[in-house]
């Protein structure tokens, strides 16, 4: 497995490092891959990847893509059972490749993500109005 | 909600380098040699 951004390589690493990942964060920082794939989202941030999921075999043959949205991925767990029926084919024939959902962060998902948020100065507490 | 195809299965990816976070070159080919590869493309850290 392995994910890429386009963020520069240290903020890469420091995503690597928080959440302790096992596989490599790639940074095309130039933009030049997802430009290539036509993964390229001009409109934001100045450019940013747009959010999709490839399984690749040894020979580089495409045996799933899938493309997101802003609030709209493909599960975790989809992928998981999609990688483990490649692995060990139940017999129940060809299995339905999973689909985009939308996502519903979760109450405990808000409640990391404010924190964290804020810690790192991405909202700010609105000022209080002197009355 | 639509869902545009990047590739269709079958086809082959384009193999490519870049830099991983740690400054190492990596390959797709070598990354997906041996088992194969998920490659996750996300928005980024913010």
């Amino acid at each position: 497995m392995a994910a890429l951004a386009v963020d520069p390589h240290e903020r890469s690493e420091a995503v690597r490092l928080r959440y302790g990942l096992q596989f490599p964060i790639l940074c095309d920082t130039e933009r030049r891959v997802v430009r290539e794939w036509n993964l390229f989202n001009p409109e934001e941030r100045g450019g940013i990847a747009v959010p999709a999921i490839l399984m690749l075999d040894p020979g580089l043959r495409v045996l799933y893509a899938t493309q997101g949205t802003v609030v709209s991925r493909v599960r975790a767990a989809d992928m998981l059972s999609l990688v483990r029926e490649r692995r060990n084919p139940s017999g129940n024939g060809p299995m339905q490749s999973p689909r985009n959902r939308i996502i519903f962060p979760r109450l405990r998902e808000w409640a990391a993500a404010l924190p964290d948020a804020l810690s790192r100065r991405l909202l700010r507490p609105r000022k209080q109005r002197a009355v | 909600m639509d869902e545009a195809q990047i590739f269709h299965p079958g086809e082959i990816a384009k193999d490519f380098a870049l830099p991983d976070s740690t400054g190492a070159t990596r390959r797709l080919s070598e990354l997906a040699g041996g088992e194969g590869l998920i490659l996750i493309f996300y928005r980024g850290y913010w």
